[in-house]
């Protein structure tokens, strides 16, 4: 037996915030982050060095910075926003992050998600909401190596590894 | 296998949705005004269209809303209606 | 053992490579590049098996995936029934057999059969064997002894396989000159292309033929293109690569035998193109004379290929047999390979002039106006039989190979698949694309043009169109020139037996199926395409009638004198040529075949006894945790009496969890639940039930108010995928102005339930920080807090009656908090609990269960949650059909307990309640058992039941019927223990 040239990391918890609110609350959420939400469905921008915000509808967003600072954010939008329609939730714990990388690995993804992934249309910066295997999944592209983030929910981490080792077939 | 387009995630395969029924069958604003037989009919007929209907889609496995779109059933061609 | 029949030189085979191999039991030789069929003519075999039904000798027929005849078992680590010789390359150790053939193809004891084919014509099953009735069974196994094809492998399959995804612009099926000369097209103007092709050489026809480009051999073109595509780092090209299917919306799935890398064994694409370009050729067909099936008789483009690809002669002395131009180019093709044509017999009387010339030339002597009546031989062909000219004046020619011409037929599956609808075309008597449906294009031979030059240039034009249309600039592809090919000016000759010898006139060789079946299927009376297919069988065998389909249509328009354009054809189904079951299952094996969601306890649940099990929502939980050698009875019994006497532990982490905010949340609330949801105050909960909009029980729980604007739901682990469904279908379909969020977040916590008599102690003993005790922290209270130096939200809910305290913490923490727990609980015995426990404790307090004793029949009434239906409201989901289906009268299937007398009797669920009238002898089902356990806290069995009336039956005796015999019961409240509630309220 052989396998793809890629390689499965487990990478530690972010910090990440469910976000939905209507335009007036999302307006003085980017007024409290500096920036302007993106509104474009799996659009992802970058907030700060170590902070990121994406698109995933028209009325909500994930935001995701280190594991830990998401609290005081959370508070500062809830300041915010508190007179506006909306609704901000911690799930840091609610996601497990996995990155899949090496000159292969775009043949390995391939037998996992069905959106197109050729770097053309899918490089560093993308990120889509889809389906994995058989749940969902947060697909980003982290370099042209290429790498890729696989994020999932915390109680499809086993299997999303065990479907990934499988593809990479070692 | 049918490729929706989803108006905020554009085409992905049909594995991704769920769909939802006819547009027309909304829920009635006041159920208790509504008869015996009007109610089995919202509840249970469907329309069937063979041509273009509208009908709801949700995308479960991405963006998770619900939209509308006009889908031939003759062909499965399906064309964006509009968000929701 | 020598190969008698291979060219001393030519072919594209290795000649260097020689390579042994076995068939049938006996050793050849071959070389790298051979298929089992060209080894095979090399070493003169000429009998490769037997056909279906009457076992007859059959040969090969066809070079491609046509084949009709030659079907092999390999054996060996390659175990695998019915490939096709002519596509299969050989390698050193291939074993293979003959199908269908005992004791061997040469010698077929069922071969006997051949002498009662007069009695097993078409449809004969379902005429006969119908006597004696009951005897079928037996004819049924004889008969499936005789019929069948190879024998099933004997060992699971070790092999790995894959499923790709594929996105591209264009997708070029086939690469024959049409098709590389649209990759090509599309390739240089810088799109994603993918050009796939089953043969293991990319050339298409180029391999088979002598042709040339700009004057040049037309190999030399071919590796050029090959040199340029494989260059170009947006081309992919593929070989042994099949387009199986075409589905909506251009997806394609692509079957790749022998991929690039060696440990998969077969890679199935799925391929989603914005634009295809069909160049998958045309298949040859043969024609219809008696015994056309002998071996030595194949098609002329068949014959050329193994004289130039693969450098054997399929016979010494031949004679072509032709109703269309084509059959010279062959016939002269086969003179420069060695091999000797005597004659050429042309259906046609006036055939073109300089063909004539260039076959005299050649030294064939062209016999026009003529027919081949009949082949003469059995184990290989002798000779023919033709009939001349209007007088019919009869000649006998001897050969040993007959190659016959009958025509070229698009390979249109693909386009039919894709929704188009073929149209007749007189001018090639076949049929061809109709027009597009999809965003496709059929180019070279599929479309009905069956010439070198239109290939090359409808294929070049549709690469760049495809290109353009997909964004890019079209590149340009140089016009090339060819020599002239004449038009085909078929001859619609679709039967040349005569009467009386029709039986033996094969259509369909794969299921031996003859012109005289088709006549007598029409007779019958059935007379469409599809019957005439089904009855007979015709085009309904593993080549699924690629080289006979057109034949069978235009005999059947022939015998009722109609347009073979108004028969029309039988809907096209993938898969195109076979899909092995690997293939299509992919990857994905044992466990990882459904999902498995686990929680932060999984794993102590598997390291620690616990039996796990799916339980909804795609969860595996422990059904109960089992101490060593104890059974699964006994580890329950022995759960459910901890609970209820000192302490248990659960895993409430799959429950579903939804956060909901937003100004109309409790309007939102109000509508979906059945009760008020008005006034709860902060830090409060409050059980609820959710009807289905058709009044069925959806689901129950307990939502609690967590802060001024924010409520949590909570769902029962099985439902709560449902449970969200339904709610965000409300929201965003029909009430789309109630300003309401629902975030699900059943993932970021895990939750721990400790419940019993010292449940309050082992969280005191584990450490937390807010008063728990009776006054303070009331039943349906919820607080934040901290338990075991944990942030957590502690909450008093109830699934099993007791003294109950959940204690969520973030997932991280999950197992943290559970062995602080487990440690704190050791002077407790604290036992953790599983869901069969968690099944029993809620049947001895009659906590019912949506789904069970609340089935489609069962109301919110009928289970006596009626006090849970909120009057004031004037609408809720579920309302109206609630009323509706009670005002339609009847007799209500309510909830009861039962106690049986015998105590030790445990009612099956399911077993039906009946009652005796006034006539004893007549039962009457009054409902049935929904769950029943034997109670370790009452020490005897209970159970609850829906009965029709039941509350009014209280105090009654019921009668349950079992398999083992019937017993009886007191119908009685649903409720054994604690009826008040005093233990989870303490």
């Amino acid at each position: 037996m052989s396998g793809y040239n890629a390689k499965l990391d487990a990478i530690p918890r972010k910090g990440m915030l469910d976000l939905r609110g209507d335009a007036e609350a999302v307006r003085l959420c980017g007024e409290t982050l500096g920036c302007r939400f993106p509104e474009e469905a799996n659009a992802k921008i970058a907030v700060s060095d170590h902070s990121a915000l994406i698109c995933l509808s028209d009325d909500h967003w994930i935001f995701e910075t280190a594991d830990g600072l998401q609290v005081e954010i959370l508070q500062q939008l809830e300041l915010a926003a508190a007179d506006q329609f909306h609704s901000f939730c911690d799930v840091s714990d609610m996601y497990a992050h996995l990155v899949l990388s090496g000159p292969e690995a775009i043949e390995v993804l391939a037998q996992c998600v069905a959106i197109d992934i050729h770097p053309r249309v899918f490089g560093p910066g993308s990120t889509a909401r889809c389906a994995f295997a058989d749940t969902v999944a947060q697909v980003s592209c982290l370099d042209s190596s290429p790498a890729y983030e696989i994020s999932v929910l915390s109680s499809y981490e086993r299997y999303s590894i065990d479907w990934l080792l499988m593809a990479i077939g070692s | 296998m049918m490729y929706i387009p989803c108006p905020h995630c554009g085409h992905r395969n049909a594995d991704e949705f769920v769909y939802g029924g006819d547009s027309d069958k909304r829920r009635p604003e006041n159920p208790e005004e509504v008869s015996d037989a009007g109610w089995s009919d919202y509840i249970y007929s469907v329309p069937n269209v063979k041509g273009v209907a509208e009908e709801y889609w949700r995308h479960k496995r991405g963006c998770n809303r619900w939209f509308v779109i006009q889908r031939d059933s003759r062909t499965d061609r399906m064309t964006q209606c509009s968000g929701n | 053992m020598t190969e008698e029949f291979r060219n001393p030189s030519g072919g594209r085979i290795q000649r260097g490579c020689p390579i042994s191999f076995q068939f049938n039991g006996r050793r050849y030789t071959g070389f790298l590049g051979d298929t089992l069929a060209s080894a095979l003519i090399a070493n003169g075999v000429s009998v490769v098996g037997r056909s279906q039904k009457y076992h007859r000798p059959r040969g090969i027929m066809s070079a491609g995936l046509e084949e009709t005849n030659a079907f092999v078992q390999l054996a060996g680590n390659d175990d695998e029934p019915n490939r096709l010789a002519t596509t299969l390359p050989i390698h050193d150790g291939l074993v293979a057999h003959s199908v269908n053939a005992t004791p061997n193809a040469d010698f077929d004891v069922a071969s006997l059969l051949g002498f009662f084919h007069r009695f097993i014509p078409a449809g004969f099953y379902y005429k006969t064997f119908m006597w004696p009735r009951d005897k079928w069974d037996w004819y049924g196994r004889r008969i499936r002894k005789i019929a069948g094809w190879g024998t099933a492998p004997a060992k699971p399959e070790g092999g790995r396989y894959e499923h790709r995804n594929h996105h591209c612009d264009v997708l070029v099926v086939g690469a024959g000159p049409a098709g590389l000369s649209a990759a090509l097209g599309a390739g240089r103007s810088g799109a994603r292309v993918l050009l796939v092709d089953s043969d293991s050489e990319a050339g298409g026809k180029l391999l088979s033929d002598n042709l040339t480009i700009n004057s040049r051999p037309a190999l030399e073109w071919l590796d050029n293109t090959l040199t340029e595509l494989d260059l170009m780092p947006n081309v992919i090209r593929l070989s042994r690569a099949t387009a199986t299917g075409y589905f909506t919306d251009n997806y394609l799935t692509v079957l790749e035998e022998c991929p690039d890398k060696p440990w998969v064994r077969e890679r199935l694409w799925k391929v989603r193109a914005k634009r295809v370009i069909l160049a998958t050729g045309a298949i040859e067909r043969t024609l219809l004379f008696a015994n056309n099936d002998r071996p030595g008789i194949m098609l002329a483009s068949a014959a050329m290929t193994y004289c130039l690809r693969y450098g054997t002669r399929p016979g010494n002395t031949a004679v072509v047999f032709t109703n269309n131009n084509s059959g010279y180019r062959h016939a002269i093709g086969l003179v420069k390979a060695g091999v000797a044509v005597t004659a050429l017999i042309d259906t046609r009387k006036d055939a073109d002039s300089k063909l004539r010339g260039d076959a005299a030339d050649s030294g064939i002597e062209v016999i026009a106006d003529a027919r081949v009546i009949s082949a003469k031989g059995r184990r290989r062909v002798s000779g023919v039989s033709i009939s001349v000219g209007k007088d019919q004046s009869r000649r006998r020619i001897r050969c040993d190979l007959l190659a016959v011409s009958g025509g070229w037929n698009p390979a249109i599956h693909l386009y039919s698949q894709s929704g188009g609808k073929p149209i007749y075309s007189e001018r090639i008597a076949s049929f061809v694309p109709g027009e597009s449906v999809q965003n496709e294009r059929s180019v070279g031979a599929c479309s009905g043009d069956l010439t070198l030059q239109s290939a090359l240039a409808q294929g070049a034009e549709a690469g760049r169109e495809a290109s353009r249309l997909c964004g890019f600039t079209g590149a340009d592809v140089a016009t090339l020139d060819c020599e002239h090919e004449p038009d085909p000016c078929v001859d619609p000759v679709w039967d040349c037996s005569l009467p009386g010898s029709q039986s033996s006139a094969f259509i369909d060789f794969n299921n031996d199926v003859t012109s005289a079946d088709i006549r007598l299927a029409m007779r019958e009376g059935y007379r469409s395409v599809e019957l005439v297919k089904r009855y007979t069988t015709a085009g309904m065998g593993i080549d699924q009638g690629k080289s006979s389909s057109v034949s069978i249509v235009g005999l059947i328009a022939e015998i009722a004198d109609v347009e073979p354009g108004s028969v029309g054809t039988t809907t096209y189904r993938p898969a195109y040529t076979p899909v092995s079951f690997g293939a299509m299952a992919g990857p994905i094996k044992g466990r990882l075949i459904v999902p498995w969601r686990r929680t932060p306890m999984t794993d102590w649940f598997l390291d620690n006894g616990g039996h796990l099990d799916e339980t909804g929502a795609q969860f595996r939980r422990p059904l109960f945790i089992a101490k060593a050698n104890e059974s699964a009875s006994e580890a329950v019994q022995r759960e459910g009496l901890a609970v209820r006497n000192q302490l248990g532990i659960y895993d409430s982490t799959p429950l579903g969890k939804i956060i909901i905010q937003g100004p109309d949340t409790v309007a939102f609330l109000n509508r979906v639940y059945s009760n008020n949801w008005d006034k709860l105050p902060v830090g409060r909960g409050k059980f609820g039930f959710m009807l289905y909009e058709d009044g069925r029980l959806l689901d129950d729980g307990v939502t609690m108010r967590i802060s001024d604007t924010q409520y949590l739901m909570s769902n029962s682990a099985g439902m709560a995928d449902v449970v969200l469904d339904h709610l965000e279908r409300l929201l965003h379909i029909h009430w789309p102005d109630l300003k309401v969020y629902l975030t699900p977040v059943t993932d970021q916590w895990a939750v721990v339930c400790v419940c019993g008599p010292q449940s309050r102690r082992v969280l005191h003993d584990a450490g937390i920080d807010i008063d728990i005790s009776g006054e303070a922290f009331k039943f349906l209270d919820t607080r934040l807090c901290t338990v075991a130096g944990l942030p957590a939200r502690i909450s008093r809910v109830t699934y099993t009656g007791e003294l109950s305290f959940e204690v969520a913490v973030a997932t991280r923490h999950g197992l943290t908090l559970w062995n602080a727990l487990i440690a704190a609980g050791q002077k407790f015995d604290i036992t953790p609990v599983g869901s069969d426990t968690s099944m029993l404790l809620r049947t001895e307090k009659g906590f019912i269960a949506a789904g069970l004793e609340g089935d489609g029949y069962a109301d919110i009434y009928d289970v006596g949650m009626g006090w849970l239906v909120s009057e004031k409201k004037a609408d809720f989901v579920g309302k109206r059909s609630l009323e509706k289906n009670r005002r339609s009268g009847g007799k209500r299937p309510e909830v009861v307990g039962l106690l049986p007398h015998d105590r030790n009797f445990v009612p099956p669920k399911g077993a039906p309640v009946v009652e005796y009238g006034d006539d004893q002898d007549e039962p009457r089902q009054m409902g049935m058992v929904t769950i029943g356990f034997y109670s370790p806290n009452l020490g005897g069995s209970i159970a609850l039941a829906q009965l029709r009336d039941g509350r009014s039956c209280l105090g009654q005796t019921a009668t349950i019927f079992t398999n083992a015999g019937v017993e009886t019961a007191s119908i009685c409240e649903p409720v054994f223990i604690d009826p008040d509630g005093e233990r989870m309220r303490g």
